[in-house]
């Protein structure tokens, strides 16, 4: 046999080995398993009211393209900057695969300039958890290594006509979800629950909106930009909320919130689509 | 190339021996890795050098100046795939063997290929964007196909259109590798010419022994599907009655055809010896 045939084949021969056995080894092993959606109901659901802000400021998923590309921890700033230094390699999305939270996905059919790019798609079911993994591997500066304090990935937003604590409970699933604690929650207790908000220390990564026992969740994490634009009027609509006298929040929280709430216990849309 | 291709494979089984793909890798979170095409794209695209890029690049840098251009022939998936698609020509469609291509017209391709590096460069300069390596690399979107349709086929969240277009990207390099049997390899491909820069200045070489025992048979010619000019190099070493030489094409990849099938069976040795 000739040398270079013979190299081959000895590679051939312990690749298949190798993969045949991990996947033995990965078959046994049980991975999350997703609840099903019917086809049109989750088509129903990408063109119903998602969160009352993200509605009116229009960030909503458009068809294949997500509502806010929420990039990876320690991502340049600068939206142009990090797309002319991403390459698409994958490394990111491997590495957050590999340590098994799978929140970063390569976008396809966003647009032409956010093709290929890392974001961090699915917030409800696998959010970031800043185990500052990817910005190690990645082997441009699209991604530098970067304080878990330090990180601005987004911010996260309380929808307050649909979160327990503001409408007569206590809750404190996102506060516990946390991993920067207290420094990022304020509360502001009263006879309608504990009201819990979060403020500009927040970096977005989302773990929060997962443990929100709200069906399909209360929270959604927006883009630096983003936040920016709708600051103005997000905290002006919490201040009203806050302003309101006892009879005004009453019809507020049984006339429209409640009901809301129920609704959504069975809501199991995808948003970050 | 398989044993390669299978440390990248290993961490889809959460294995963390290789992260990435051929354009951008790091290897057990020490070093880490840059394409040189893609580097240069990035250095375009971003106007900027930064040091994460400059040592990733190193690595690679290092790698390619004691192996050459081997990365095309040992290292690319694309040339087991192409060899693959070149026996489907011959057994399907009943193709010959390879013409060998008109040596002026070899040149106009070679130009071709020169001018295309210029215009993906260009290209990232002006939309800012690494053009080749993000949206048409055979290299990023085989892996990107890899790891989208092992992730899909897991129920973790992926980009369907991702998984859909960069298999597309695939399966036109394929078929036009069909028509236009390895122009890709030889004339066009922006990384495998940026390796071929490496093989001017290598360690490793194509090394001639003994010049005094070649028949000119021509075998190593015939064999070799990169259109390395042996036979005008064999010629030259004849008349000039050297007895060793050293080839150092920027065509060459060194994938040892030429000396498997060398009809001296010692003549031709790819050499890593100064």
């Amino acid at each position: 046999m000739k040398k270079r045939s013979f190299i081959k084949s000895i590679t051939t021969f312990l690749g298949g080995l190798l993969t045949a056995g991990l996947s033995s080894i990965q078959a046994r092993g049980n991975g999350q398993e997703l609840p099903e959606i019917p086809e049109d109901e989750a088509n129903d659901a990408l063109e119903r009211p998602l969160h009352s802000f993200l509605n009116k400021y229009d960030i909503v998923p458009r068809r294949g393209r997500p509502a806010s590309y929420i990039r990876p921890p320690g991502a340049l700033l600068h939206e142009r900057r990090f797309q002319s230094q991403c390459i698409s390699c994958g490394a990111c999305v491997n590495v957050c695969h590999i340590e098994k939270y799978n929140a970063v996905v390569l976008d396809g059919a966003g647009d032409v300039r956010n093709f290929g790019t890392p974001y961090v798609k699915d917030m409800r079911d696998f959010p970031c958890t800043l185990c500052m993994k990817c910005p190690d591997v990645c082997p441009t500066d699209a991604l530098s290594p970067i304080e878990i304090d330090d990180v601005e990935m987004g911010m996260a937003l309380i929808d307050y006509s649909i979160c327990l604590g503001w409408n007569g409970d206590v809750c404190l699933s996102c506060s516990k979800a946390c991993p920067l604690g207290e420094r990022v929650f304020d509360f502001y207790h009263g006879e309608w629950g504990n009201q819990p908000d979060i403020n500009q220390d927040c970096v977005g990564c989302g773990l929060c909106v997962k443990f929100c026992p709200v069906g399909g969740s209360a929270i959604a994490v927006v883009t630096p930009k983003q936040y920016e634009q709708l600051k103005n009027e997000f905290l002006h609509e919490r201040d009203s909320i806050l302003q309101m006298d006892h009879m005004e929040r009453y019809d507020l929280i049984y006339g429209e919130n409640l009901p809301k709430l129920m609704q959504r216990g069975t809501i199991e849309e995808r948003w970050y689509n | 190339m398989l044993g390669i291709l299978t440390v990248f494979v290993l961490q889809f089984f959460r294995i963390d021996a290789l992260i990435g793909g051929l354009s951008g890798a790091d290897i057990f979170g020490i070093i880490k890795m840059l394409d040189v095409f893609a580097f240069i794209e990035t250095v375009a695209a971003s106007l900027s050098i930064t040091w994460t890029v400059t040592t990733s690049v190193l690595a690679v840098v290092i790698i390619y100046l004691l192996f050459g251009r081997s990365f095309c022939g040992w290292v690319c998936p694309y040339d087991l795939f192409f060899s693959w698609v070149q026996k489907i020509r011959r057994i399907v469609f009943r193709a010959k063997r390879n013409k060998p291509i008109v040596a002026e017209r070899a040149g106009k391709l070679h130009k071709a290929g020169y001018i295309l590096i210029g215009l993906l460069l260009i290209a990232s300069v002006i939309i800012g964007i690494p053009f080749f390596t993000k949206y048409f690399s055979h290299l990023t979107n085989f892996f990107r196909m890899i790891s989208t349709g092992v992730y899909y086929s897991s129920d973790v969240p992926v980009s369907v259109y991702m998984l859909v277009i960069s298999a597309g990207i695939v399966a036109a390099f394929l078929i036009l590798e069909l028509i236009f049997p390895r122009y890709w390899c030889r004339y066009f491909c922006p990384v495998g010419k940026v390796y071929g820069g490496f093989n001017k200045v290598s360690v490793i070489k194509l090394r001639f022994k003994d010049m005094e025992t070649c028949t000119q048979c021509y075998l190593c010619q015939s064999n070799c599907y990169m259109d390395v000019p042996l036979t005008e190099f064999i010629d030259q070493m004849k008349n000039n009655e050297v007895k060793t030489a050293t080839l150092r094409s920027t065509d060459c990849i060194y994938c040892g055809l030429c000396e498997e099938h060398c009809g001296t069976q010692a003549n031709i040795k790819i050499s890593m010896k100064p």
